[in-house]
């Protein structure tokens, strides 16, 4: 991602100095950057976090305590974090430096509880405590019901991850025969998935490795690359299973690992997915649960056959979707490798010409479903409840997803 | 006295390194480190955090250089916290879920001897079938569920009142503890009050209280006098094991009521496979539970007069 800019690449393996570095201060407020090459979606690219700015004679005189509390932290946005006490409460208040601080109406933010219980921050929603909540995953099914029988103000919204479904395609595992991914393709049905194994209003069946939010050359990309999603069929199913049996030499499928993390929606779609398997194809999965580091690991190893995998963007471009199953993308932890995509990718990537950039990218997104490189699961959305005065809260997909920069109470 | 303090001294540390030792090895054998995220990163990036670290050393030097650095009371730096230092952490963190512990363990103690003692006193009768009942209820329920519902009793409490009468999570002021101090020592109390019990019983038929009734004294002075001081031992022995567990081991009732304490970075750094953090709280959890464990052997000397240690 930084090797789009002149010279990044030699820099970062160490053959050129830092001082070689495409960017240059022109003046206080000028900053002039040279890229590699022409990069269509570079100022989407600039709101990722490795991209921000840091003072340097700010770092410098915090000795190694550079954000540890609230008295080593410098800030450039609408608030400003002016107590912290760890775990426990965040006291935020409007930043006077602010360029625009005079549209934020907001003179306090009080972060009271911090816990990762979602039926804890519901209940202190209920008990009047709090105004709104957040949380990695918003309300349950359960808490769901819950906010709808008591007319609470419910606001959903998707925080920018795909889930999918993905296969080792490492060269001796039965997962890299296409045959044999065409044949769970086509009896993997998404919204089965969403609606009756998962259970939790909102989210959003998964069709492609592109989501519904994301925008294309005019309007959003879904509309203007329909993925082409072959209907299921069980038939098909098996005779592609019977076909990868035959390429492989096999007189049965061996039994396959299913790693997955160690949540709740995690064993659910596990269960589920054995169950289907089985059902429809005879296959055997062994579960393997593992906590979420331990699963990178065992990604990044190749120890797996399939995995409950997913993916939130960096910036708001289809490209940061796209490059994750290029052959030289180090999160391509299934090892996805086809030099048809990696030119699609280089295509994308190497142009400011926005339509031939979609275009590139609208036929990677094919190539993915028709390859059956990974299966999506869903797009994952999360509920929350707000107080019926607060108004202006904004959600993103990209980044922190919560903004309160216009954020006002009514009277 | 003082010979048998200063062997359990030594053989307290002995343990502490051990725990440390193992504890550090069984750390790196996990597959993964602390530097895996969600985003990859190449290979040259990851060799220079590596260096930065010193994880590119051999796990033996680094087992030494982080055992001189604890020598000399360093935890280090933790992974997942920006820039925190271990020992912040603990000395942030470790007095809120001191405080929690002390009220939980007030709790398990006066229940404990209080309903132990009074089941045995009205033993096989009604109060002591109720009470034996909730004790194997308040045993077998996991605590984050009985944490739930507690929380959604006071907010069902507080609605109905409609004013805040407990506080539904948060620490802000003492009462805030009592709930989760209640739920956190649950089990123990239920513990304490099986073993109040059979301790009771037990001592009811000795010989020495069949003299005391003989003698003719008072059902309370037989009560109070010698039949509770004898029974209470066994309480004392778990005292030690169950202030190290309760004032560490709240991770639920932390999660669940929102208190900012120890626990819920012991559990979060093995996750996050935080190094430092786990290295460093399983250290002072351990060096905690020997002290505890020594405290409560020294104390039955005082109990007790018929134990009697260093004299053999």
């Amino acid at each position: 991602m930084i090797y789009i800019i002149k010279n990044g690449e030699a820099i970062n393996n160490g053959r050129l100095p830092v001082e070689s570095l495409g960017i240059r201060a022109i003046d206080d407020y000028t900053l002039e950057v040279e890229l590699a090459y022409p990069t269509g979606y570079f100022l989407n690219l600039m709101t990722f976090m490795i991209f921000y700015p840091i003072r340097e004679d700010f770092y410098l005189e915090q000795n190694g305590r550079y954000f540890a509390d609230s008295q080593n932290m410098i800030f450039t946005g609408p608030f400003k974090i002016t107590s912290w006490v760890h775990g426990a409460s965040l006291l935020m208040e409007r930043n006077e430096a602010y360029w625009r601080t005079q549209e934020v109406t907001l003179n306090r933010i009080n972060i009271a509880y911090i816990t990762n219980d979602a039926a804890a921050r519901f209940n202190l929603f209920k008990d009047g405590k709090i105004a709104i909540e957040e949380g990695l995953v918003g309300l349950g099914a359960e808490q769901l019901r819950d906010a709808l029988t008591n007319r609470f103000r419910i606001k959903n919204h998707s925080d920018g991850t795909l889930f999918y479904i993905e296969f080792n395609h490492r060269p001796n595992r039965i997962t890299s025969n296409l045959n044999f991914r065409k044949a769970l393709q086509f009896v993997f049905d998404s919204e089965e998935l969403v609606y009756k194994v998962i259970g939790v209003a909102g989210n959003i069946p998964g069709v492609a490795i592109q989501p519904v939010y994301m925008h294309g050359v005019t309007g959003l990309f879904r509309n203007e690359y329909p993925p082409k999603r072959p209907p299921l069929n069980l038939t098909l199913a098996q005779e592609y299973l019977t076909k990868a049996k035959q390429e492989l030499g096999l007189e049965s499928i061996p039994p396959l690992s299913l790693l997955v993390d160690d949540r709740d929606i995690g064993r659910l779609q596990a269960q589920y997915l054995q169950s289907l398997f089985k059902r429809t194809l005879g296959l055997e999965l062994k579960v393997d649960i593992q906590q979420f580091k331990i699963r990178l690991d065992k990604m990044l190893y190749g120890d797996f056959d399939l995995v409950l995998a997913g993916w939130g963007p960096d910036y708001e471009d289809p490209m940061t979707f796209t490059d994750l199953f290029a052959s030289w993308n180090d999160n391509n932890r299934g090892r996805y490798n086809s030099n048809d995509y990696d030119r699609l990718v280089r295509t994308a990537m190497q142009t400011a010409d926005s339509k031939i950039r979609m275009d590139a990218m609208g036929r990677a997104q094919q190539m993915l479903i028709d390859d059956a490189v990974v299966l999506p699961t869903y797009e994952r959305v999360a509920n929350t409840v707000q107080h019926p005065k607060l108004e202006g809260v904004l959600f993103k997909q990209t980044g922190a997803s919560m903004i309160l920069t216009y954020a006002s109470i009514l009277p | 006295m003082l010979s048998y303090i200063l062997k359990r001294l030594l053989l307290g540390l002995l343990t502490i390194w051990f725990i440390a030792t193992a504890t550090f090895f069984m750390m790196h054998a996990v597959p993964g480190d602390p530097l895996s995220g969600e985003k990859a990163m190449s290979e040259v990036i990851r060799a220079n955090l590596m260096q930065q670290y010193g994880l590119d050393k051999p796990l033996l030097t680094q087992y030494l250089i982080y055992m001189s650095n604890m020598l000399k009371g360093d935890f280090g730096i933790s992974f997942s916290e920006e820039n925190r230092s271990v020992n912040d952490i603990i000395r942030e963190h470790f007095p809120v879920s001191a405080a929690l512990g002390l009220v939980s363990l007030a709790f398990a103690t006066m229940g404990g001897v209080l309903f132990g003692s009074f089941t045995a006193l009205c033993r096989n009768r009604w109060p002591d079938t109720l009470i034996m009942f909730l004790v194997i209820l308040a045993i077998s329920v996991p605590s984050f569920v009985i944490a739930a519902f507690s929380q959604l009793g006071i907010l069902n409490l507080n609605s109905w009142a409609g004013t805040t009468i407990l506080p539904v999570a948060g620490l802000n002021s003492w009462h805030s503890m009592l709930i989760p101090g209640l739920v956190l020592g649950l089990s123990t109390m239920a513990y304490m009050t099986r073993l109040m019990r059979s301790s009771m019983l037990e001592v009811a038929y000795t010989d020495y209280i069949r003299s005391a009734k003989a003698k003719g004294l008072s059902p309370a002075r037989i009560f109070f006098k010698h039949q509770l001081r004898n029974a209470i031992l066994p309480i004392i022995t778990v005292l030690g094991p169950a202030i190290a567990i309760i004032t560490t081991g709240g991770f639920v009732v932390e999660s669940v009521f929102a208190i900012p304490g120890l626990g819920r970075y012991f559990v979060q750094a093995v996750a996050q496979l935080d190094y430092t953090v786990i290295m460093g709280t399983t250290v002072f959890f351990g060096s905690f539970l020997v002290m505890m464990v020594i405290l409560v052997d020294v104390l039955y000397g005082l109990v007790d007069p018929r134990i009697r240690v260093g004299k053999a």
